[in-house]
């Protein structure tokens, strides 16, 4: 089935790529929104995650699936921003505004602070186990890293989070 | 009270709500089917980002702490993207409950620096020359910080040095005691340095923003010959970028270049305590230079 995919995608046939956009960009754009905390450089990202999928489609052997496949690319392209990011934070005028961003999900404002004071490696494998909800082996191939180690930072992420929320829920049930 | 896995549960769905904007499939697709279009774009785009990238490693970092090797490049860079522009104005501000105030200005001209800090008290001062010689020579030297050059309401409980980890990536997460141990390892001298070990890693104070005041401290990397720079502090344990302070104490855990051929690898924390400040800071090129009567102004609030 995806061979076929890989085949229209190959001759940019239009309303194969605008399935395939339709049908991933949601959650590539929410695993990079999450990873950043900047909505504009998620939604960049995800472009140009599309962008280099299809510029490499012919190298996508179906070893595992698109989605897969697709959040490699998304990692790689979040990583290679991450490595750019780490030299303008602190003096980037944009940065505040990354912070301001996090406002944009009230709903999980606990959680999503929470998340972010993780060590980005365990971050990026809790938000695609349980956000994403891919296998081990998935986040393996995503990320590029042993299973043993995911299962070891999902445990520390989990842990570390626990401790954070509810920490959080004491507050606020002493403040009320 | 312990979160329970029914509220564990939930937090992570309200997660997975996050929907991305309605325009983002229309843009994507339209990238795909028009790679001129895009390509321009994109050009723009990176351009951009790299230009400020650039900007910022000559302003801020080419002209006082890093390498002489690394600076040169960057500064080259920046003539270059600039067409021969060599004199910068940076202005910077702290930002407290949502007000900013200006805490300082910088300006640059070919390797001269003149730095203008508002103090505690409001008044604007030049920084003292043995402090900009000191960030000058900063970079691969021991830290050295003494609580006379923090200000006011920041003050320095102790300060650690330890040694980096194995990873470049893990530089800024450590476990305390496998620190300790491989610097009694290093400091023996038994052992040669392994690569990405502390001999390619140091870290000196940021003094941007606040009144000489450490609000984060910079990282810098060297991975073969080229020098990158992290930022960030460990906060309560956990990596975290400078704007994610909060109140509280914060633990800094410094990195030191071993490399130096100074007497290094003395272990210090450096605990802050006080409400951290966010920082913001503007750029301005293409040839200002500090005014005449700049040395005496009341703070400015925005």
């Amino acid at each position: 089935m995806e061979s076929l995919l890989v085949e229209k995608l190959k001759v940019k046939d239009t309303d194969t790529i605008n399935k395939w956009v339709a049908e991933h960009q949601s959650d590539l754009y929410r695993f990079l929104r999450q990873l950043t905390r900047h909505t504009e450089t998620a939604e960049d990202l995800t472009q140009q995650t599309f962008i280099k999928a299809i510029r490499s489609v012919n190298s996508f052997e179906g070893r595992c699936s698109m989605r897969t496949w697709l959040h490699r690319i998304a990692f790689n392209e979040y990583a290679a921003w991450r490595r750019r990011h780490k030299i303008l934070a602190p003096l980037n005028p944009s940065w505040g505004k990354a912070d301001s961003n996090i406002g944009d999900v009230d709903a999980t404002e606990g959680l999503f602070q929470a998340l972010h004071r993780l060590h980005p490696a365990q971050r990026e494998a809790f938000l695609l186990f349980e956000v994403q909800e891919m296998s081990l082996e998935e986040i393996s191939e995503v990320t590029g890293d042993p299973v043993g180690t995911i299962k070891s930072r999902l445990h520390h992420a989990r842990e570390k989070l626990r401790r954070e929320l509810s920490h959080s829920f004491q507050q606020v049930i002493h403040e009320h | 009270m312990n979160i329970n896995d029914k509220q564990f549960k939930q937090e992570i769905e309200a997660l997975k709500e996050e929907s991305s904007p309605s325009s983002l499939e229309a843009r994507i697709v339209n990238a795909i089917l028009d790679p001129k279009k895009n390509k321009s774009r994109y050009a723009g785009r990176i351009l951009g980002v790299g230009i400020s990238t650039l900007l910022v490693g000559a302003i801020v970092f080419g002209a006082t702490m890093v390498p002489r090797v690394a600076t040169a490049a960057a500064v080259q860079q920046v003539r270059e993207a600039f067409g021969g522009v060599t004199r910068y104005h940076t202005r910077t501000y702290n930002v407290i409950e949502g007000r900013r105030r200006k805490v300082s200005d910088s300006y640059f001209e070919g390797n001269r620096r003149e730095t203008f800090i508002t103090n505690s008290n409001g008044a604007v001062i030049k920084l003292p020359e043995e402090l900009e010689q000191y960030q000058e020579n900063f970079a691969g030297q021991v830290i050295d910080l003494s609580p006379s050059q923090l200000l006011d309401n920041r003050k320095i409980i102790n300060v650690m040095v330890m040694i980096a980890p194995d990873s470049i990536s893990d530089a800024i997460v450590v476990d305390p005691q496998e620190l300790n141990a491989s610097q009694e390892t290093q400091n023996s001298g038994k052992d040669k340095p392994t690569k990405n070990s502390v001999n390619e890693i140091q870290v000196v104070p940021a003094f941007i923003g606040g009144e000489y005041g450490i609000e984060s401290l910079r990282i810098l990397l060297k991975n073969e010959d080229l020098w990158v720079i992290e930022h960030g502090i460990i906060l309560n344990g956990h990596y975290t970028d400078c704007y994610e302070l909060k109140k509280g104490t914060i633990k800094f855990v410094v990195f030191v270049d071993a490399t130096s051929k100074l007497p290094l690898l003395t272990r210090q924390t450096l605990e802050i305590e006080g409400e951290p400040l966010i920082t913001e800071v503007e750029y301005d090129y293409g040839g200002t230079l500090p005014p005449k009567d700049f040395s005496v102004q009341s703070i400015k609030e925005e």
